[in-house]
Parts: structure tokens; C-alpha cells; sequence
């Protein structure tokens, strides 16, 4: 058992953070709330410099080849930083998409492009007034041999304005499961485009289609499969997910161990009264679990353990620890951390609705205890 | 990075399994899957405690100088949780807090004449360290010890010895130095329990368990039994503690309590219709795995910490998650059986043989038990996070 990480794990994190220090600081965060394309072009740069859109892309694709520990490695600093880029939608769901159910040739056209940090691609995947689960998928595609008209409306979509290409979830027929994946140029004609305003103000675009036609040959997979797709790379990119929470309670508890020692009431600094240091000491606590079972997912992926169950177990945790360790930073601020001048309500904003993305907590469990039992003799 | 263990690790453990289940299997073991379990006083355990030193499973970890097998921490680690998953008494503050300590910080004559001793499982330790008024506050504590010839002689009470009905030996903290700041004017001593002026009173616990207050009037102790440096004694202890709790925290009771509750949820049913078939009862199933997972992981991080400091935060961490999700699975689990959850377990109607009304109340000395968890709070702010609390 050693829970340390490699030599190269380690110069990964350092120059990263190191990199996102320098080009990623909260101004940048900041300056990205309310902008069309949601993420700055410089940072962009330093992020496809270091091979980060390629990741976990396959070196015959372009990408580095790299596995889930060093995926998680990545987006702990992301969430440290809070950083406005479209890794997650991009990189790690679309190219998982692409990887597991696109044809050979959808496979060169887009990956080696996403490694490259060339094309940008992200999901149009939930409908206003539905739900997480397949039968929120409602958006009507009249197939037929050719291909699909698609009418009516996505939202939630992440950089909608930036992608060259939405993975947009359509029903394909009456099963609740009967869901085609299709690549749409958020540029066809019929396709508009109306950003949202969200907790985080960052770039999520209601997407509402007119009849937009899209050839057969867009769907990614077999009919009909596309919900299973997804299930399995959403799951696994929980991993992912929960490692952006934990990086992002973790800087949002230095920021508020800090503010604690310095800011002086009753003639001393409040984090020696119990009441603000024990909420501390218990987000600490859950956090130290959560990074554990994050990693411990990534280690179960990368050495061919089943991983799944265990990866939506890392994110509920790292839902739930990250929500407390955002809740006591924020409230250690006091009336001027409700200000939007302090940097403090960044990490509080993202991480409420980071929990609130992708999927419901009672879904997952009910999904995870369904399996838990299933799995005893 | 690997979280599994290796295949020499996985050996012992299955090995030990089987040694222990072997020893184990006798009436005055009473195997109860919850917390708690391993203080009972009969011939049995002493036997079991024997047996377990003749398998070579005591002072896994210490010098082989000493007589143990120099191994590392993690066989300590793994005994531990195995003797913990079945309900067996643990391998002991003997070979842990006591001995350790001796090998600290003690004599070498201390250590010639006490460790084979402990190894053989010939003595049973009690602990003398909280009183009346001291309790969190250790470091108040006013069991006087004065000089006197070679030697010193004590008098005042301790609380909460809870081996002190049977055990042959005492490890008790006492103030020697009156005049010092409080936490550098306190000494270790160990002296025999049947000592003619040590009485010894029970006190019984809410989980059926006892413990005892112990008086000690004009109990003389040689020099030859002082642990250590006179006064210094507040520090030893607490750096046995820190290295020791997580030896008091083991998964096992969690895990047998989640794996019954989880079987329960499986097979139970309520009003003629399956437990498992309702949806907060699939939920309460995953938030149980996770749970347990998170406790697991906690108890590993102790382990593999990279240093001693790190490994005290992370044990203070490790108590708390296993207490307060002791807690809630108990409490998750009686809300859920409804009707006849409160009964005890000697009543033969409780569901899942009582053990979650026992389990919830056992568990309360988890929580404020071997450092309170507002202690291990105190312990993580400050030196896990430098606040100044």
C-alpha cells in the first residue's frame, strides 16, 4: 500500500499550479462571469501548451495517453483555481463520447483536434422542465434512414457560443432508453443560441433548434445506445468531477483559515473561539475522506478494478465535503465575504452549483444502493 | 499509488483470520459485532490473550531485541482489524500503549522485567489517567504523588480505570511537582493493582460494561517503577495517545454493523413487503457503502502517513469519521426498523438481534471517549490547520 504520488504526478501538480497561479488568478475568474465564450484565450493557450486537452486522449489520437490518477491530478488544480475552461465538457465527456461510441472516422476527424486544443465540443444534454434521467430527454429528432430533424430545446449548455460541435441527446423512440447522440454544429442553420444566467455566471447557453437537419451519419454509435454511452462516461468522469470539488473546498479553506487568523473580534482572532475553528476542523475532516475515495477511484480505472461505483461514491463525497468546506469559508467572512469583493463567494457560487450539475444525489444513490444490494449473495 | 495491500500483507491477514477464529471459538469470547466488545474479565480471554502470544501475534511491531518481530506498522494495522472484525478482544494496551511506551521511554530494566511479561500475556494493564475533576483537561489532574525516601508516595482517586477489576498492573499519572506549570509537573507510574492501599469501586455503563474508580491512600512506589523523566509524564502520554487511537478506533464493529444492517435492509420486511423495494432504503444502502468506504480510507491515511505529525491529524480525523458515522448508522438503522427497534438485545423480538439499540448506545463513548471529538477538533484547528483555538 503507498499512497504517494509518482515523481511525475508530482512535477504535474506543481506545474500546474504553478502555471495557474500565473495565468489563472481569481481576476481571471472574475473577468470571465457574464462572457459569451466563457473561457480567455490566453489560458487556453497555457492549457493546450501542456497537453492537457489530450489528456486521457489516446496517443494515436494526439493525446497523451494518460490515466485517470493523472486526470484527477489535473482537475484538483482546476478546482483550486476555479478555472473557466471547457476540460470537463470537452476533453473528458465528449472525447469519451467519441472515444467509446464513435465510428473510426469520427474518431480521427475530432479527437486528435481536441487534443490539440483545435475544436472544443460540449454536450446539449438536459431540457427545461425535465429531469437528469433518460426520460428527461424529450427533444423530438423524426428520424428516418436519412438522418434527423431536430425542434425544440436544450439548456445547460456549457460554451455553447465557443464548441464547434454539441453532442445533443434526441429521442429516438418510445422506450425511455431509446436515445441517439448526434454531433450539431451550434452554426446550423436553425440552431440559436440565448446564455444563461446562472449562480456562477459562467457560459451556459439555452440551445433551441428549428428543424435543424443532421445527417445520419452524426450519430455517435448504434441506435438506440446512446444513453447507455453516456451513463458509462458520465460515471466515470465522476472521478473528475470529484476532484475539481475537492481542489476547490481545499483553496476555499485556505482562504478561510487565513481570514480566520487574522481578522480580530472580541480582542482576538475569531479562529481561536471554537464555534469558527471546529466547523473548520470537521470540513477538513470530510475533505481528507473525500480525496481519498477520489483517488482511490482513479487507482481502481487505472488498474482495471471496477471503478464506476466507486467514482459516483467520490463525487457524492465530494459534493458533500465540499459543500460544508465552501459554507464554513464563506460564513468565517462575515458580512464583508457577502460582498462580491472578496474572493471567497467564487468558490462558495461554483460549488453549490457544481452540486447541483450532474445529476440528482438521490438519483446516484438510488443507483448506488440498487447495486450495493444486487451485489450481496 | 496502490490502496491495495500486498501479497505478503494479504497473507498474514487471512492467516491470522483463521488462527484467531480458531482460538477464538469459546463461550467466554462473547462475539457481539459492535462496539466495545473485548473488555471482558473471564478465563476465556485471558486464554485467548495467551493463545494469541503463542501464534507470535504480540509486539508485531516491536524490536526484536525486545522479543518482538520487528515488523512494520501495517501487521499491527492489520491483527488489529481482524481481531476487531471478529469481535475478539483487541491484542491490548500491553503491547501497545504500556509497551510502547516502556520502549520510549523506558529503563532498560523496566523493560527486561515487564515486556516478556506482555509478550507472554501474563499481565493485564489498567490505565490511571482521568479523575473526577479531570477529564478533557488532563493536565489538571491532582492525584498528589510527594517524595518520600526512594520512592514517592500517592494519594487521591482516578475515574474511569476500566480494566482495574482484573488487571495485575497500573499505569497512572500523578502530580509531583506541584509548584510547576500544571502540564510539566506530572509523573507515569506503574504498581501492582493488589497493592494493600489501592481500593478499587465499579461504576457501570450505560452498554452493560464496567468501569471503575480507583483510590489510591499512601501508596508508596519506588523509584525503580517511574517511567521516564519525573514531570514529564503529560507529554509521554500524549504522545502514546497520538500514536495509539487509531488502535481504538478500528473498521471492524463499523463494517459488521454496515454488512448486517445492509443484509437486513436486503431481506427484511415491513408490512409484508420487501425493505429493499423502497427507494430511501436503496439510498440509506449507498450512503452505508460510502460511509463505510470513507471510514476504511480514513483508517488507511493514518497508516500511511508520511510522518508522526501528519499521523495524528489524521488519526484525530480517522476518530472522528468513525464515531459520527457509528452514530448515524445506527440511528439510520433504527429509524428504519420501526416497531421494536428500542428493544434491547437480550429481548428476543428485537429486529437484527437488538444490536443497533445496543449499537447506539455503546457508540456514545466513541464519540466522547479517548479524547472527546471536540478535543480531536481542538487537535486538527490547530495543528492541521494553525488555528490559533
Amino acid at each position: 500500500m503507498d499512497l504517494d504520488y509518482t515523481q511525475e504526478q508530482k512535477q504535474l501538480t506543481d506545474s500546474l499550479r504553478r502555471m495557474l497561479t500565473d495565468k489563472c488568478g481569481t481576476d481571471v475568474v472574475r473577468k470571465m462571469e457574464g462572457d459569451e465564450k466563457g473561457y480567455p484565450d490566453e489560458l487556453w493557450r497555457a492549457v493546450t501548451e501542456m497537453g492537457l486537452p489530450g489528456l486521457t486522449i489516446a496517443e494515436e489520437y494526439g493525446g497523451l495517453g494518460l490515466g485517470a490518477l493523472e486526470l484527477a491530478i489535473v482537475f484538483e488544480e482546476l478546482g483550486r483555481a476555479l478555472a473557466p475552461v471547457p476540460l470537463f465538457v470537452s476533453s473528458v465527456l465528449s472525447a469519451g463520447l467519441l472515444a467509446r461510441a464513435g465510428s473510426d472516422e469520427q474518431k480521427r476527424e475530432w479527437l486528435p483536434a481536441i487534443a490539440a486544443g483545435e475544436a472544443v465540443l460540449s454536450l446539449a444534454w438536459l431540457e427545461p422542465g425535465n429531469s437528469f434521467s433518460e426520460r428527461g430527454v424529450q427533444l423530438s429528432a423524426n428520424a428516418d434512414a436519412n438522418g434527423y430533424r431536430l425542434t425544440g430545446k436544450k439548456f445547460m449548455v456549457q460554451f455553447a457560443a465557443a464548441v464547434d460541435r454539441l453532442i445533443v441527446f434526441v429521442r429516438s423512440g418510445r422506450n425511455p432508453t431509446d436515445i441517439d447522440l448526434v454531433l450539431v454544429d451550434p452554426k446550423a442553420r436553425g440552431v440559436s443560441l440565448k446564455r444563461h444566467k446562472t449562480m456562477a455566471a459562467d457560459a451556459q447557453f439555452e440551445v433551441s433548434f428549428d428543424n435543424v437537419e443532421v445527417p445520419a451519419s452524426a450519430r455517435l454509435g448504434a441506435i438506440g445506445s446512446g444513453w447507455e454511452h453516456w451513463q458509462d462516461v458520465l460515471r466515470t468522469g465522476m472521478t473528475a468531477l470529484a476532484a475539481w470539488g475537492v481542489g476547490c473546498g481545499e483553496r476555499a479553506m485556505e482562504l478561510g483559515t487565513a481570514y480566520a487568523k487574522e481578522r480580530e473580534q472580541f480582542g482576538k482572532p475569531i479562529g481561536s473561539f471554537q464555534a469558527i475553528a471546529h466547523p473548520f476542523a470537521d470540513a477538513a475532516t470530510l475533505l481528507a475522506g473525500a480525496r481519498m475515495i477520489t483517488l482511490e477511484a482513479a487507482w481502481a480505472q487505472d488498474t482495471g478494478r471496477p471503478h464506476k461505483q466507486l467514482a459516483m461514491m467520490a463525487h457524492l463525497e465530494s459534493c458533500d465535503a465540499t459543500r460544508v468546506a465552501t459554507k464554513v469559508s464563506q460564513n468565517a467572512f462575515g458580512g464583508i465575504g457577502f460582498t462580491k469583493d472578496i474572493d471567497i463567494q467564487l468558490f462558495f457560487r461554483r460549488s453549490r452549483q457544481h452540486e447541483l450539475s450532474w445529476g440528482s444525489a438521490e438519483a446516484l444513490n438510488e443507483e448506488i444502493g440498487s447495486q450495493v444490494l444486487g451485489q450481496l449473495a | 499509488m496502490d490502496f491495495d495491500f500486498s501479497e505478503e500483507e494479504h497473507a498474514f491477514r487471512a492467516k491470522a483470520a483463521a488462527y484467531i477464529k480458531q482460538i477464538g471459538s469459546k463461550p467466554g469470547i462473547a462475539y457481539k459485532p459492535t462496539f466495545n466488545s473485548g473488555y471482558a474479565d473471564t478465563p476465556d480471554r485471558k486464554q485467548f490473550m495467551k493463545d494469541l502470544g503463542r501464534g507470535g501475534y504480540l509486539g508485531l511491531s516491536w524490536p526484536e531485541e525486545v522479543g518482538g518481530k520487528g515488523m512494520d506498522g501495517v501487521y499491527d494495522y492489520l491483527l488489529t482489524e481482524e481481531l476487531a472484525y471478529q469481535g475478539m478482544p483487541g491484542s491490548g494496551k500491553g503491547v501497545g500503549i504500556i509497551g510502547k511506551t516502556l520502549l520510549r521511554r523506558g529503563s532498560k530494566e523496566q523493560q527486561e522485567r515487564f515486556l516478556p511479561k506482555i509478550l507472554n500475556a501474563e499481565i493485564d494493564w489498567a490505565i490511571g489517567y482521568s479523575e473526577p475533576d479531570a477529564g478533557s483537561d488532563l493536565g489538571s489532574l491532582k492525584l498528589k504523588a510527594v517524595r518520600d525516601g526512594d520512592g514517592w508516595r500517592l494519594n487521591g482517586q482516578k475515574r474511569f480505570s476500566s480494566s482495574a477489576h482484573f488487571a495485575e498492573w497500573y499505569f497512572v499519572m500523578a502530580r509531583t511537582h506541584p509548584d510547576r506549570p500544571k502540564h510539566k509537573g506530572i509523573t507515569l507510574f506503574m504498581v501492582e493493582m493488589n497493592h494493600p492501599c489501592i481500593q478499587v469501586n465499579p461504576m457501570w455503563t450505560i452498554d452493560g460494561h464496567r468501569t471503575n474508580e480507583v483510590f489510591l491512600d499512601d501508596v508508596w512506589i519506588p523509584d525503580s517503577q517511574v517511567i521516564g523523566e519525573p514531570g514529564q509524564a503529560f507529554y509521554y502520554v500524549a504522545e502514546a495517545l497520538d500514536f495509539e487511537r487509531h488502535v481504538l478506533f478500528p473498521l471492524g464493529p463499523i463494517q459488521r454493523l454496515s454488512e448486517i444492517l445492509l443484509d437486513w435492509i436486503n431481506t427484511a420486511t415491513i408490512d409484508g413487503e420487501p425493505v429493499r423495494e423502497r427507494p430511501e432504503a436503496r439510498r440509506l444502502a449507498a450512503r452505508i457503502a460510502r460511509g463505510l468506504e470513507v471510514c476504511r480510507l480514513q483508517g488507511l491515511s493514518v497508516l500511511a502517513a508520511e510522518t508522526p505529525a501528519v499521523a495524528t491529524i489524521r488519526s484525530s480525523m480517522n476518530k472522528i469519521a468513525m464515531s459520527e458515522y457509528g452514530r448515524y448508522l445506527a440511528d439510520q438503522a433504527l429509524e428504519l426498523m420501526g416497531p421494536g427497534s428500542w428493544l434491547t438485545d437480550e429481548d428476543p423480538d428485537a429486529p437484527a438481534g437488538g444490536l443497533y439499540a445496543r449499537a447506539r448506545i455503546a457508540v456514545v463513548i466513541w464519540i466522547i471517549g479517548a479524547g472527546s471529538n471536540e478535543i480531536q477538533r481542538n487537535i486538527i484547528a490547530r495543528r492541521g490547520l494553525g488555528l490559533p483555538v
